[in-house]
């Protein structure tokens, strides 16, 4: 089923001028129309996600009793952030998660040139493989993620174990357990970003190829010059969305760490393996610190933007636009 | 621009290794065997590369699948069998007693549905708006709500929880879907789909003398399915998976979604690896089957999505 | 077309789904002149049919009334009421863990219930004097006492008669539960001798008076966790892993040890009497096993008495109807019900607690209800919470055999001193 051709429209002006002349005494009737259409949403957005950026904001410069009540701090609570170690492990865990997963990307990259291989049978078969996690429930993912990881009863160690290979508890080793995760991150992404890729390598012109070919370049040279330059628009995307969505995991985590048997066990490797979004969690909802909580939501929409400003910059150097 | 490329491929393809350039080019027809054996060398090399990748991938649900299907003590067996030796179909039986199994799916389903009708209903009407007409404060309030696509949803919970609690919705459904009822992405996703579509069809309508309302419910959105499927799939699974906000409003195990139910599951049974994994497949499988059943809409709304 | 009819079919589905949604929240708060609905909270899944027979019971004594029971997983209750009671939004009748009810009453969440007890001319002679101090606070009554359950040593039999070693007897001490679990520890076959959870109710908690300690000082002001005697309590735990024959704190966590008892891999288990019922409906495990009295320590045999309780929520919309509830499910009509049930936890009301322990002649039960008599209460200052949160994490590197235990306790001891600052001010 082919559908209207999508461009990168990044340069198209939004919205079209309408013929001064067929629409000039209409002009009212649409700008009434216009506002009509786009008042439920902007009401509801308003409502539920503007004035709670204000209110955030708000927050996190207060500190909250135990039932209730707020006291303004100003910015003592960004103060605290700063030197709190616990704070500080937890962006560092956030970034290597997402450094991870981005190593994830190249992989889908590649899976879809290989699925993007004009006689390869099966496609479907092979898709709709790669595409199950996506639409697993993370909070399944991990718990199957987790039985298997398991360090007594699991497959994994055990198959370790027969090649002579002692297994650690992957999900309490303070030095594995954050990789852990991730690689469950890269699993449960793979298939989105290898249809995102597809549909990049779909827009690359056969002529390329061909050109490339007939100069003498094997598959594999092909790829590099001609698959990879062209499809940076498409890996530029799927960066940027994995880093923000990356930034934000908490299902995982709370799932496959934070589990605590019932009665408050603690992972031991929790503090080397908590993401900032999972911290929130604790002090929000845990501790009732949400003033606290509030702060550290700040400092993330910071790091998140700054990132995304960051990549941003640099597309320049390597994504090559069409 | 595309001899540019053509330019840039073959001065790489000189920088190609001696041999391989002269091989390329005495060969002739010879060539063509070769580039044909290349070709179907790479292929094969392709279907084991991806039926590895395949199996990998898959593992956790066969896994999954394995020992949902064991009896109690054999899960704790180390080591750990492989094929249940006894197949334990009671373990389904036993999350329907254990969890309000019928109950957490509805709401699933329901918020999915409610969130759908938000985002795309609600949300196509407003793109058509930013697309296609003009009006005060258009590419302000535009760009102003597209600002809040970079924020995380962390910074909106607490207020957002506060509101919910002034509207007296706290751990009721109602509660669950309001603040996430409509939503940026699909806006601005169906915005560039209808900004994609030939201008020529609406002029054509505004000259046979069409209002606002009447181009969008009779020209555009009949063409507009490829849009409003990709937004809606989107939607869908991000409204299945959504596990923050239900454990934050809902207190009642009857009242979750699947998400938070599965997680509620796993912190009050877990000694009980089967039931738990057994719990796990139930949840995945509504999901599943959609997707299977969809696929082609499933793929062509990522692809769409992806397509800026 | 195929997708006109999806449209119609799906939005059919939604307007179904949205009536059952109303229905589903209408009972909610629905308020006539008449009708009253009251919201009741608790946690423990297994026990939830229990509930819904006292609302079943009262309801019919009360038909002016309605309840609705919320199950919250034990995990998150303490935070959803924290959440709830901020908002001024707390269920009208609740369970309330033993940690919180200093910190409930003496931030007004939980109502005093005097003037109401006087008035029905109810007392609280069904239960014994342990049970009542765990509901008083400042003099007066805030709940009635719902469990008083300790914990057991839960032994199984067959592995106990494979290795040849006796029954564990009312004269056993820590020397005789080590000497047995090394003799039934069993590496080849994957058997453990003991094991326990070790989150301090079910373990340590009970160790430490029975070695002579006490975790906080007598004024309960400060910490008493460096106290030698006290770190006694941690280092039988510590050493019976060191000995090998129970898990590590992380093997127990990647695999816990009710579940590996249960499958016949670990020969002994301190376990809470709560899971009697838990163990009396497992066929694997049922027949296999049986309950002995906590071994006595250096200075006798303690347990640590863990009462939950009822109660009601202060600023209560409907305080009558709610006050009308709790009662009941106080009374000894109340009790009687949740007794009867084997999956309720041992109860706190006596004749309550008799009947619960008939359910179960195949067990030793004597060793269960003749428990709470020679127990402790669970200390108790405002900020329970909190450093109950510092011991458990600052021990896991003992448990892990990362630090010997007397390095855990002093670096423990340091944390309840600071929370307890803050209490004190």
């Amino acid at each position: 089923m082919t559908m209207a051709p999508v461009r990168s429209t990044g340069r198209r002006s939004g919205g079209r001028r309408p013929k001064q002349g067929a629409w000039g005494s209409r002009s009212r009737a649409e700008s009434i129309a216009g506002l009509l259409l786009v008042l439920p949403v902007t009401l509801l957005l308003g409502l539920f996600q503007l004035w709670p950026l204000i209110r955030g904001a708000y927050l996190s410069m207060t500190e909250t009793g135990y039932f209730g009540g707020s006291e303004f701090i100003g910015l003592d609570n960004f103060a605290r952030l700063f030197v709190d170690p616990e704070v500080l492990g937890a962006f560092r865990n956030s970034v290597v998660y997402t450094l991870v997963v981005l190593a994830g990307v190249p992989i889908s990259a590649v899976i879809a040139s290989l699925m993007n291989n004009p006689s390869l049978r099966l496609r479907p078969f092979f898709r709709a493989l790669f595409f199950l996690p996506v639409v697993t429930i993370p909070a399944a993912a991990g718990l199957a993620w987790g039985t298997l990881l398991n360090g007594n009863y699991g497959p994994l160690n055990h198959v370790l174990g027969l090649v002579g290979i002692d297994g650690p508890y992957w999900l309490q080793d303070p030095n594995y357990a954050l990789l852990a995760v991730a690689v469950v991150g890269i699993w449960s992404t793979l298939g989105y970003n290898m249809i995102l890729f597809m549909a990049g390598l779909k827009g690359i012109p056969r002529e390329m190829y061909e050109a490339a070919e007939l100069d003498g370049a094997g598959r594999l040279r092909q790829f590099f010059s001609v698959t990879i330059p062209l499809l940076s628009p498409t890996t530029f995307f799927v960066s940027v969305t994995s880093v923000i969505t990356s930034m934000q995991m908490f299902d995982l985590m709370y799932i496959m760490i934070g589990a605590d048997q019932g009665v408050g066990l603690r992972n031991p490797a929790i503090e080397d393996t908590q993401t900032v979004v999972y911290l929130f969690y604790t002090y929000a909802f845990k501790e009732n610190d949400r003033g606290y909580a509030s702060a550290l939501a700040v400092v993330l929409l910071l790091a998140v933007l700054a990132l995304t400003f960051i990549q941003f910059r640099f597309q320049r150097r390597w994504v090559h636009y069409g | 621009m595309a001899d540019q490329r053509t330019i840039e491929t073959t001065a790489s393809a000189r920088r190609l290794p001696k041999a391989r350039r002269q091989q390329s080019r005495s060969n002739g027809t010879r060539g063509e065997e070769a580039a044909q054996d290349k070709r179907q060398g790479s292929l094969t090399a392709a279907y084991i590369t991806l039926s590895i990748g395949g199996a990998v991938v898959v593992v956790p649900f066969v896994w999954e699948l394995l020992t949902s299907l064991k009896t109690f003590n054999e899960s704790m067996k180390t080591p750990p069998t492989y094929i249940p030796r006894t197949w334990d179909f009671p373990n389904y039986m036993e999350v329907f007693s254990q969890a309000p199994f019928l109950n957490m799916l509805a709401v699933s389903i329901g918020y999915a549905l409610l969130l759908i009708i938000g985002h795309v209903g609600l949300g196509s009407l407003a793109a058509y708006a930013f697309a296609c007409l003009k009006f005060p404060g258009r590419d302000v309030i535009f760009f102003t709500l597209i600002a809040l696509l970079m924020i995380p949803r962390q910074l909106f919970i607490l207020p957002q929880y506060e509101i919910v609690q002034w509207l007296g919705w706290t751990n009721s459904f109602w509660g669950l879907v309001a603040p996430h009822f409509v939503g940026v992405l699909a806006v601005f996703l169906l915005r560039q789909f209808f900004l994609s579509l030939p201008v020529e069809l609406t002029e054509a309508a505004k000259l046979d003398g069409a209002g606002p309302l009447r181009i969008y419910f009779f020209v555009l959105l009949p063409l507009a399915k490829p849009g409003l499927i990709a937004a809606t799939i989107l939607v869908l699974i991000y409204s299945w998976n959504d596990l923050l906000w239900p454990l934050v409003i809902l207190n009642d195990d009857a009242k979750m979604p699947l998400t938070a139910g599965l997680a509620t599951l796993q912190g009050e049974f877990f000694t009980d690896q089967p039931v738990v994994m057994a719990g796990a497949v139930l949840a995945s499988l509504p999901m599943i089957l959609a997707f299977l059943f969809l696929q082609r809409h499933f793929i062509d709304g990522i692809a769409f999505s992806g397509g800026k | 077309m195929k997708f006109k009819r999806t449209i119609w079919v799906s939005a059919f589905a939604g307007a179904c789904l949205l009536v059952v949604g109303l229905a589903a929240c209408s009972s909610n708060g629905g308020d006539s002149d008449e009708k009253v609905s009251l919201r009741f909270a608790g946690w423990d899944q297994p026990q939830e049919p229990i509930m819904q027979e006292l609302i079943v019971a009262f309801e019919k004594e009360n038909p002016n009334i309605s309840v609705t029971y919320e199950n919250t997983a034990f995990a998150s209750y303490s935070q959803k009421m924290q959440v709830q009671a901020s908002a001024g939004d707390a269920p009208d009748v609740f369970w309330v863990t033993a940690a919180n009810h200093i910190l409930y009453a003496s931030e007004g969440l939980t109502a005093n219930i005097d003037e109401m007890l006087e008035k029905d001319d109810m007392d609280l002679s069904n239960y014994s004097d342990a049970s009542i101090a765990q509901v008083t606070y400042d003099g007066s009554v805030y709940g009635f006492p719902r469990s008083g359950a300790t914990s057991e040593l839960w032994y199984n039999k067959e592995l106990f008669d494979a290795a040849g070693v006796e029954y564990p007897t009312d004269e056993w001490d820590w020397e005789d539960m080590q000497e047995a679990a090394a003799q039934l520890t069993d590496p080849a076959a994957g058997v453990w001798g003991m094991g326990a959870l070790l989150d301090g109710t079910q373990s340590y908690l009970n160790t430490i008076p029975a070695a002579g300690g006490s975790v906080l000082s007598e004024d309960g002001k400060s910490s008493n966790f460096s106290n030698p005697k006290t770190c006694a309590g941690v280092a039988i735990w510590h050493d019976m892993i060191d000995d090998g024959v129970m898990p590590t704190y992380s093997q127990m966590l990647e695999s816990p040890p009710s579940g590996q008892f249960q499958s016949g891999k670990m020969a002994m288990l301190w376990a809470g009497a709560w899971y009697t019922g838990v163990f009396a409906q497992n066929p694997e495990i049922a027949e296999k096993i049986d309950v002995a009295p906590l071994p006595k320590g250096p200075e006798g045999r303690v347990a640590l008495l863990t009462a939950n309780a009822y109660a009601m929520y202060a600023d209560s919309k409907h305080p009558e109807a709610a006050w009308k509830f709790l009662s009941f499910i106080g009374s000894p009509e109340g009790a009687a019900i949740q007794g009867k049930n084997p999956l309720n936890t041992q109860p706190a009301e006596e004749a309550a607690a008799e009947l619960w322990a008939s359910n179960f002649p195949q067990y030793n039960m004597s060793a269960i209800t003749e428990a709470p008599a020679s127990s402790v209460p669970h200390p108790q200052t405002k900020l329970t919470g909190e450093w109950i949160t510092k011991i458990k994490d600052g021990l896991i590197s003992t448990f892990n055999l990362e630090v010997e235990p007397q390095e855990a306790c002093d670096a423990v001891s340091k944390e309840i001193d600071a929370v307890l600052a803050k209490e004190n001010g």
